[in-house]
């Protein structure tokens, strides 16, 4: 009787948390239904008053931007560049974390360099990159584009917290049994860690996505230029705060999301995990 | 095949569901865009009475950003009807005109892909006191 009650409270205290977030879920959302209804309306975003309810929406400002820019073209390099980071992201990070989660002799130096680094936002370090990237011959190249994000030390120690969380015993017997450091990371540590890993491919994916400054530095034709670059070129040339600005946006948008909302249950364990342990 | 979908867990995850829809989705768009890009429009002109006008004008403005600008004209059959063949855009504006020039009705077309196929059922109207009196209206052919 008492466990029922106690259930019953619990219950009710869920349905009050939902009630709380869910006007909170409303308000974060706004500005991307807003994005959505310019997209679909044409209508100034200005407008006084502002209708809440889209009046005859229809897809023609996403046909516009279809054929005003060369998009497939833009959408290409960004999935191109995205996919560069994203699998170096999770080769190199994963590498990284697992010697920080073994152990080794200057560890806790190597840390500190690592979290000292970035204290260091990339702008300051931009020029450098420039030289470096041009030394190697790839500017106005997909792998140039990729360089920077090809690691990320954030993601560094979420794989560094998700490995040390296997037991060690786990690695040991791998070693008796023969097999190499690379094969335990690929066949125990990785699969072993599917949350670390959804959360870099998330992470590495949005802020390759999402990168402007440095596309814009090293990318030297229209035809190499992301889907960022693209909307800022059309931004320049549309000149207006209404319709195909907006589509563009959405579509830049989409990918993004899409990935994200694909990977969200092992994104959000990852970042808990993250928080956690480590 | 399925087999090695099945047993690989792909076909249960809703994620594979997600990108197989979206794919059928595109092959889908295509084959429609495929089957409906002749670039044909077809239309009717009509007098302020109603009756279709022969001979009438109509001509095809591009739309846009960069503004509008005449791409082609053809002339109305005896039923007062008229067809653009592979026009060719995504957004243009169709301009009825009389003999003399003087405008009718104007109707803007947006299209989901450049030379989509179009029948537009709200015909073109123009103004009273239209007289059909052969070419002169101007217009190099």
């Amino acid at each position: 009787m008492a466990g029922d009650a106690a259930l019953s409270r619990r219950g009710i205290a869920k349905w009050l948390a939902h009630l709380a977030l869910l006007p909170a879920s409303a308000l974060m959302l706004i500005p991307f239904y807003w994005l959505l209804k310019t997209s679909l309306t044409g209508e100034n975003l200005f407008v006084y008053p502002p209708r809440v309810w889209p009046d005859d929406p229809n897809l023609f400002h996403f046909v516009d931007v279809w054929y005003a820019v060369p998009f497939i073209r833009y959408l290409w390099n960004s999935v191109l560049v995205s996919a560069l980071a994203v699998v170096s992201n999770v080769v190199l990070n994963a590498m990284a974390g697992y010697a920080l989660a073994q152990g080794f002799r200057g560890q806790r130096g190597i840390v500190l360099l690592l979290l000292s680094s970035m204290m260091i936002p990339f702008q300051v370090t931009v020029v450098p990159a420039y030289l470096i990237t041009r030394e190697l011959g790839l500017l106005n190249s997909h792998l140039g584009m990729a360089l920077p994000l090809s690691s990320t030390i954030v993601c560094i120690f979420l794989f560094k917290a998700s490995f040390s969380a296997i037991p060690r015993s786990l690695t040991e017997a791998a070693r008796i049994d023969g097999m190499s450091e690379w094969r335990i990371i690929r066949e125990i540590h990785l699969p072993l860690s599917k949350a670390a890993v959804a959360t870099n491919v998330v992470l590495a994916f949005v802020w390759s996505w999402n990168s402007f400054l440095w596309p814009l530095l090293v990318a030297r034709d229209q035809q190499m230029q992301t889907l960022p670059l693209g909307l800022a070129a059309f931004l320049s040339v549309v000149e207006d705060t209404s319709g195909a600005l907006y589509a563009f946006c959405v579509m830049v948008l989409m990918p993004g999301l899409l990935v994200f909302l694909m990977a969200q249950r092992h994104f959000i364990a990852g970042l808990t995990a993250g928080a956690t342990k480590g | 095949m399925r087999i090695f979908f099945w047993r690989s867990g792909l076909l249960g995850d809703p994620r594979m569901w997600v990108i197989a829809a979206i794919a059928v989705l595109v092959i889908a768009w295509n084959a429609y865009v495929e089957f409906n890009d002749d670039g044909v429009v077809r239309g009717k002109v009509i007098d302020a009475g109603g009756l279709p006008v022969a001979g009438a004008n109509v001509v095809m403005y591009a739309a846009g950003t960069v503004g509008s600008q005449p791409l082609r004209r053809v002339r109305t059959k005896q039923d007062g009807s008229f067809e653009f063949i592979g026009h060719g855009q995504h957004h243009f504006r169709l301009q009825a005109t009389d003999v003399t020039n003087r405008p009718g009705d104007s109707v803007d077309v947006r299209l989901y892909f450049r030379n989509q196929n179009l029948k537009i059922d709200l015909p073109l109207r123009l103004p009273e006191a239209t007289e059909v009196q052969g070419s002169q209206d101007g217009f190099s052919r």
